[in-house]
């Protein structure tokens, strides 16, 4: 079904960067409603709670999105076709780069502070 | 009768059936994509002139230290309305402009699918630029800057009606910009040549629908700030306003969450246009296509993503920074994929080297040089040391001269001969390139000294202790150059239509469909809709162009007499229906004049004007759609070569329909950021929002009106047809009423006096916008029911009611959307 849906249209070419855009939404959200909330003093797993929180987020999307590349390369080896070969090449393109995005947005909250 | 006879007689037919009337009359009625898209560009090119006069007296002002041209105020104004005009009345309407014009020849359509929608929107946004520059006749031109930042421009620090002229009038532009959106995303999407599939789609046409959904997405922002601030300005809800839980700072995100993808929107198409032109001159395919068609769709939406890093020095905390500063660094990857894509189909062609290629290396050097101090700002460190610099002033304008003016300047010299059937004169063309090129730099580069020398932008003038004086008098002489170079460019596109060669054929041995059309282009492109089964269908099979002309294929059939063009599946291009479109009509000019005078009526506080005139808009908009297709039984239509089709209104997925759905998309866009507003505001207010409590929330009547605001959609889901459809619309719109009295009530309790608080603006706010979405929908209701009666929905005709029904629950959905923020979010707070 995840597989149809993400090589079978516009709208699921674009799946990684919808999640992309998602995490990146959520990941200012919940560090400005946590900074509101004063949060960031409270501990977990040896760091404060909205730090480790936006980590899981981070790994989650790094996670998915993964799998939403596989899914999308194997349907490329596997198409017998242009028409889903090309989609699925974008698509996985678009997984690729959502992946990189996701790395290069989610590292700041392994290294910065958050509410400073 | 031959061949070519028989294509010659039916040009005759076709120019017969696709002319204007006769005269200014004729003209004023003209909804045709080649005209009103050559309105969009030549208008356009007019503001670029205008504003490009206004930043010369800027630089003159500044050429030296203490110079008097022109006083502090009146440079405000120059470069408030320099910005202003640059930004909405050029860069965003002349893209459009081309994509009108250019996407049904590319796509082997005849014309776009909602042309009266084009046509109106053309009107809004003449009209629109010229209620902004009637500020000057009443001395209230917008000082502001093109950002409109508040408290500034709040009726405190700007009691006149200068902002509002801005806020209107920009306003007004929009409607343009987001018809022409919905009109192109609808074009490309259903009307492409047969088996025009994704992967076989012109780039320019991938460009522009990407550009085309976040013009979608990314100006509704701008409008609902713009409606919030001028509530503010004229009845005092305090959105804004710290003191009565309002924000400054609300403005600075919802403009710039239009305002980043903003700079895309204008750079993407011009790159659509690069990656049209450098191919042809290369002589070969772009390498790399799925790669490039990747990178825009990633430029789209990390665009979204970039908007805080003009926010950096507001005190965001250093993570969020981080997080926009990361963003910002990403989105350079898709940019260069594209400029590597480009080189690599110039490495591995045959280049030749016309007037159109000086440009495309003129945006090669200024766009990689603007995106590379792009990456510069976007590091937040450096950004706090050159913000509201001349640093950015060079940065922006090597970006968006580079990234937007380069091309458009080569795709006037590629596409000049659609237009107007000439090449024009390389000589000058030569001469012109060198002078905007070398005009251009020597303005520009200095500027980033002048920043780094401490220079803010926006002072009127500085003293001779400052050391800017140098670099300054450089950059205002370099002005000069640029403006004798522009000017050198108007005489040679002026000339040319007398004195140009005559141009035949596809000009520059291009591949792509537009290349098929006439030169000058005809009001209906082909003569015949041929298929398609390559991306360059010129180049492999250069007789295609030949046989269209002929009327060997699609659509050569002009007996019915009307205007059609084909619909194809979104995917794959399969022939799916005849599309048929309306011929010229007063209805858009008419309808634009009345919606001026809703904002001239609200400008001038004669809200009495405002009312009759959106009245009046509505009735004429309510003819428009009346006067659609289906009054008479659909019957298959012979679209040629054995193939026969239905009429498009017959069909489950016609363009009205697809219309609709995207102005819902738009539409979400606009809601959301009124959501944002109430969350937002929540989340910076350190006191409780609402103090929680029964008797704060209103929770029953409004569980109540919700209830019977999602009854009527399940009502309007079931009734079908007959006698079922009048009783079942009549009870839903009964239900809508119901809400509207029972959540009135409700917000009587929470929130009587909406001047109160940011806190109450909202809530009223929030409320009307769901109120006007059920005045519309009941309209609607209403227009259904007439047609039922009248009997002109049945069985097969039932796009009016499929219209209706998913505007409906649109609306309703945004209701329940409301009724979870405003009760159901504050009870659990």
């Amino acid at each position: 079904m995840l597989r149809r849906l993400h090589t079978g249209g516009l709208i699921g070419i674009n799946l990684g960067l919808i999640v992309w855009s998602a995490y990146f939404v959520l990941l200012y959200a919940l560090m400005s409603l946590g900074c509101r909330y004063a949060l960031d003093a409270m501990q977990a797993l040896g760091s404060n709670i909205i730090t480790v929180a936006l980590a899981a987020i981070v790994i989650t999307t790094l996670a998915f999105i993964g799998y939403l590349t596989w899914l999308a390369y194997d349907t490329w080896r596997h198409a017998d076709d242009n028409r889903t070969r090309f989609r699925a090449a974008v698509a996985g393109l678009v997984d690729g780069i959502s992946l990189v995005s996701t790395v290069w947005v989610g590292a700041p909250v392994f290294m910065v502070t958050p509410c400073y | 009768m031959t061949n070519a006879d028989a294509g010659s007689s039916l040009r005759e037919r076709l120019d017969v059936i696709w002319g204007a009337p006769p005269g200014w009359r004729g003209r004023l009625q003209v909804v045709n994509h080649t005209a009103v898209g050559q309105r969009f560009i030549i208008t356009g090119f007019v503001f670029f002139l205008i504003a490009g006069l206004l930043a010369m007296v800027m630089r003159a002002q500044i050429a030296i230290p203490g110079a008097n041209i022109v006083d502090h105020e009146t440079y405000n104004r120059l470069f408030t309305m320099h910005g202003t005009t640059m930004m909405f009345l050029f860069a965003v309407p002349m893209v459009e402009g081309f994509a009108l014009y250019l996407i049904p020849k590319m796509i082997g359509a005849r014309d776009l699918v909602f042309p009266r929608l084009g046509a109106y929107g053309y009107w809004c946004y003449l009209f629109g630029g010229l209620l902004l520059y009637s500020s000057f006749l009443f001395d209230m031109v917008p000082a502001g800057g093109w950002f409109m930042y508040v408290p500034l421009n709040d009726k405190e620090f700007a009691p006149d009606s200068s902002v509002d002229f801005w806020l209107l009038g920009v306003t007004f532009v929009e409607i343009s910009s987001i018809s022409g959106a919905i009109e192109l995303i609808a074009t490309i999407l259903r009307a492409r040549a047969p088996g025009m599939s994704l992967r076989r789609m012109p780039l320019f046409a991938w460009y522009m629908l990407v550009v085309a959904f976040m013009i979608l997405i990314g100006f509704p922002p701008l409008v609902m700030g713009s409606i919030l601030l001028e509530l503010q300005r004229t009845v005092g809800l305090p959105f804004y306003d710290t003191a009565a839980g309002g924000n400054p700072l609300l403005w600075q995100h919802l403009f710039w969450i239009f305002g980043h993808p903003e700079v895309y929107i204008i750079f993407l198409p011009a790159a659509g246009m690069l990656s049209m032109i450098i191919p042809t001159f290369a002589r070969r395919a772009i390498v790399g296509y799925s790669w490039v068609v990747l990178s825009v769709l990633a430029t789209g939406f990390i665009s979204f993503m970039l908007w805080a890093h003009h926010m950096y020095t507001v005190g965001l905390p250093y993570l969020s920074q981080s997080f926009f500063s990361a963003a910002s660094l990403a989105v350079v990857i898709p940019s260069g994929i594209q400029i590597f894509s480009w080189i690599a189909t110039l490495w591995t062609g045959r280049p030749k080297f016309e007037v159109p290629m000086l440009y495309v290396f003129g945006f090669f050097f200024t766009f990689v040089a603007g995106g590379l101090t792009g990456v510069m700002v976007a590091i937040a460190p450096f950004d706090w040391q050159v913000h509201d610099t001349h640093f950015v002033v060079a940065h922006l304008h090597y970006v968006l001269f580079g990234g937007m003016v380069f091309p458009l300047f080569a795709a006037f010299y590629y596409w000049l001969p659609k237009f107007s059937g000439r090449v024009p004169s390389k000589l000058l063309a030569r001469a012109a390139f060198w002078l905007i090129f070398l005009g251009f730099n020597i303005t520009f580069l200095p500027m980033h000294l002048t920043g780094f020398l401490g220079m803010p932008r926006r002072v009127y003038t500085y003293g001779w202790d400052v050391g800017w004086e140098w670099t300054n008098l450089i950059s205002t002489v370099g002005g000069f150059v640029l403006t004798a170079g522009i000017g050198a460019l108007v005489a040679d596109l002026v000339l040319h239509f007398r004195y140009g060669r005559r141009a035949e054929g596809d000009v520059w041995g291009a591949g792509t469909l537009e290349w098929a059309v006439d030169n000058p282009a005809t009001n209906y492109n082909f003569v015949s809709i041929g298929p398609v089964d390559d991306s360059h269908p010129l180049w492999s099979k250069p007789e295609l162009a030949g046989r269209m002309h002929r009327g060997e294929y699609y659509l050569a059939d002009t007996s019915s007499g009307q205007r059609e063009t084909l619909g194809t599946s979104t995917l794959d291009g399969e022939p799916q229906q005849v599309i048929i479109l309306p011929k010229p009509t007063p209805l858009p000019l008419i309808s634009a004049v009345f919606t001026a005078f809703f904002f001239i009526g609200i400008l001038s506080s004669l809200y009495w004007l405002s009312a009759a005139s959106i009245a009046a808009t509505v009735i004429t908009m309510l003819i428009w759609a009346w006067q659609n297709g289906s009054l008479t039984p659909p019957k298959l239509i012979d679209a040629g070569l054995g193939l026969r089709l239905p009429p498009h209104y017959s069909t489950p997925n016609a363009p009205g329909l697809w219309g609709t759905g995207l102005t819902l998309a738009g539409d979400a866009s606009l809601f959301g950021s009124l959501l944002f507003t109430y969350y937002y505001l929540w989340a910076v207010w350190p006191e409780p929002w609402p103090a929680s409590g029964t008797a704060e929330t209103a929770l029953l009547p409004a569980s109540l009106a919700a209830a019977a605001l999602a009854a009527s959609s399940l009502i309007v889901a079931i009734a079908r047809r007959g006698v079922l459809l009048h009783i079942g619309l009549t009870a839903a719109a009964l239900l809508s009423v119901v809400y509207l009295v029972l959540e009135y009530q409700a917000l009587s309790q929470m929130a009587p006096k909406p001047t109160e608080s940011a806190y109450s603006a909202v809530l009223w706010t929030m409320y009307g916008f769901v109120a006007t979405h059920i005045v519309i929908s009941l309209l609607m209701n209403g227009f259904v029911q007439a047609r039922q009666w009248r009997g002109y929905i049945d069985a097969q005709r039932q796009l009016e009611p499929r219209v209706m029904r998913l505007f409906w629950h649109g609306t309703v959905i945004m209701g329940i959307a409301t009724y979870a923020t405003i009760h159901l979010f504050a009870e659990v707070i």
